[in-house]
């Protein structure tokens, strides 16, 4: 136990140093009075939307895989993204302001949140009826969101390819108030049923001899889990790799208990996210990549290497 | 204890079990045989509450088990079905420590009747060594005495049990039964195990449930449940039926060849 809060809290010095490397990381500038306004205005918000979603993206990933007992489930395996990418997309369409796009998006996720569990809980909330379910809807909506951008040519629909990537250079006030609330109360609603989530991972038959009801609690973590996602993709666009391999090297430092797991998970989450997005802006100078894309390559070649060196898997 | 009142269910319509009555008194250790697809399993399920029945009622302690909610339930009775995935790499400790979900509040921690009732649960079931390992890197063997103390640590007042010594060589199937035997003596602990082992269900248990298509066939002691001609109607098998040397308990042996003609045999000699 010991040894977890020791590694808990090297998780949250690793944390630190990466917003402070992320935050005077960047285009030199040599006058001081601006150097303040782009580490406060620009920087800032951007590195607290990365820790929003990193933390986000990472523990809703972690409940999925235990709701659907699924280790390749991730935050956008029940089709919550492409609602968001539709409703994303429609409002790039429509040439709206970038906030309209973060409303927009967030609606699509609702939307699709709400056909899910419909047409999950009319089959008791079985696994198999909720991916079926939510991975056919998503295919639907991902096909739509193709279908506009094949048909819409012109120039603000480039802006939807790069949300579709991911891009946290949009961190407005609003949508960093937006995935606040949603990923600090998710997190929070995670770690208090961290021993639900434990017991549904032994399935739904022996979670409920030991106690567990079943039904509720998979539609409470699906709802939780899902809003905490749509505020995530809503505000940043949708990126990749963090839901589905944090968890895992979480589980890898920290063993399967939800409760550390959660908190685990957040802080590598986060930490991830803004170092990924410190490379986004700053590897290839003047370019900007999406960060979307660097999450999935330093994450992937990084991954790689743990899966062929660790003993575990 | 646990009351079955002409129950009728099974899956999609297709009715499983038909009309089954019977009594689980405080303190018994029953026993429910029969062939494959006789139905033991869905009665099993039944008893735990997962199955919802067509007709008839269950009751534990005269309520009914269909309106006990599932904690309530948990705290006294204990389930251990044939096979528990496990997704993750739960310890042993962690995953026999589960079991004390129903008996901990939400913004409970564990205290010291939980850790002494897991430390007890992982000695009982003599897994203790075994309490830092991998729940998927055990053995079959170590993993149902795993699953077995999972259920211990619940501290139920009745154990449900699916087949318990299913795969299993004689070695852990007399350790379970010992178990088993040994809970049901000294705590008083309530048993109902589904058994293929007719042998090893008349060395065990006081109570007998045979059940053929749905139905039981036959219920009562070991002596009136385990003769000849019930085993030949049920299982269309014959076999000859003396007994344990040891224990004096009826013993099921198996003849090789047709049944036809070795019952023939049976009768010239």
């Amino acid at each position: 136990m010991n040894k977890k809060i020791i590694l808990l809290l090297l998780l949250v010095l690793f944390l630190g140093i990466v917003i402070i490397i992320s935050l005077f990381c960047g285009v030199d500038n040599s006058d001081p009075s601006q150097a303040a306004v782009i580490i406060w205005q620009l920087r800032l918000p951007r590195v607290l939307l990365a820790l929003l979603v990193g933390a986000g993206l990472a523990s809703a990933g972690a409940v999925f895989q235990a709701l659907l007992r699924n280790s390749l489930a991730e935050p956008y395996t029940l089709g919550v993204s492409s609602g968001a990418a539709l409703g994303a997309s429609l409002g790039m369409l429509f040439r709206l302001s970038s906030i309209y796009t973060t409303v927009f998006a967030f609606i699509g996720s609702l939307l699709t949140i709400f056909l899910v569990y419909t047409i999950a809980a009319r089959k008791r909330f079985s696994n198999s009826s909720l991916i079926l379910g939510g991975v056919t809807l998503g295919f639907l909506f991902s096909s739509i969101v193709l279908l506009i951008i094949a048909m819409v040519r012109q120039e603000g629909i480039s802006n939807a390819v790069i949300w579709l990537m991911g891009d946290l250079s949009s961190a407005s006030p609003q949508a960093i108030f937006l995935t606040a609330v949603f990923v600090s109360g998710g997190i929070l609603a995670f770690f208090l049923l961290g021993r639900d989530v434990d017991l549904i991972c032994l399935g739904e038959e022996k979670a409920m001899h030991i106690g567990l009801d079943v039904e509720t609690i998979k539609k409470i973590l699906f709802f939780i889990a899902s809003l905490v996602t749509a505020a995530c993709v809503s505000a940043s666009g949708i990126i990749g790799f963090v839901g589905l391999i944090i968890p895992h090297i979480g589980r890898f430092m920290f063993g399967p208990k939800h409760r550390v797991l959660f908190i685990a998970v957040s802080l590598l989450g986060a930490g991830f996210l803004i170092l990924c997005d410190t490379i986004a802006r700053t590897v290839a100078l003047p370019l900007e990549l999406p960060v979307g894309v660097i999450t999935g390559i330093f994450g992937g070649i990084f991954f790689l290497g743990l899966l062929i060196k660790a003993k575990k898997w | 204890m646990v009351d079955v009142k002409n129950i009728y269910c099974g899956y999609d319509k297709k009715e499983v079990i038909k009309g089954v009555f019977f009594s689980v008194e405080k303190g018994n250790f029953t026993g429910i045989i029969g062939p494959n697809g006789a139905g033991k399993t869905t009665l099993f399920r039944a008893m735990t509450g997962a199955l919802p029945l067509y007709k008839g009622t269950i009751t534990y302690r005269n309520n009914d088990i269909s309106k006990i909610s599932a904690r309530e339930l948990a705290k006294d009775m204990a389930v251990i079905p044939q096979i528990v995935s496990v997704p993750f790499s739960f310890t042993v400790s962690e995953f026999v420590f589960m079991a004390r979900f129903a008996h901990l509040g939400r913004f409970q921690a564990p205290g010291k009747v939980d850790y002494d009732a897991v430390d007890q649960a992982l000695r009982s079931a003599g897994v203790a060594h075994l309490k830092n390992r991998d729940i998927n890197e055990l053995s079959g063997g170590e993993r149902q005495m795993a699953m077995l103390a999972q259920g211990f640590a619940q501290s139920p007042k009745i154990l449900l049990l699916d087949e318990p010594t299913a795969h299993l060589d004689i070695k852990h199937q007399v350790a379970i039964m010992n178990i088993l035997e040994k809970l049901n003596k000294e705590r008083g602990l309530t048993v109902v195990v589904i058994l293929h082992d007719l042998n090893l269900a008349a060395e065990y248990c006081n109570n007998l449930i045979l059940l053929n298509e749905g139905k039981i066939h036959k219920k009562g002691g070991v002596n009136e449940v385990l003769t000849q001609d019930v085993i030949e109607e049920v299982y269309k098998t014959f076999v000859a039926v003396d007994r344990n040397p040891v224990s004096g308990k009826p013993y099921c042996r198996i003849v090789k060849g047709n049944p036809r003609v070795i019952r023939g045999a049976a009768q010239q000699r």
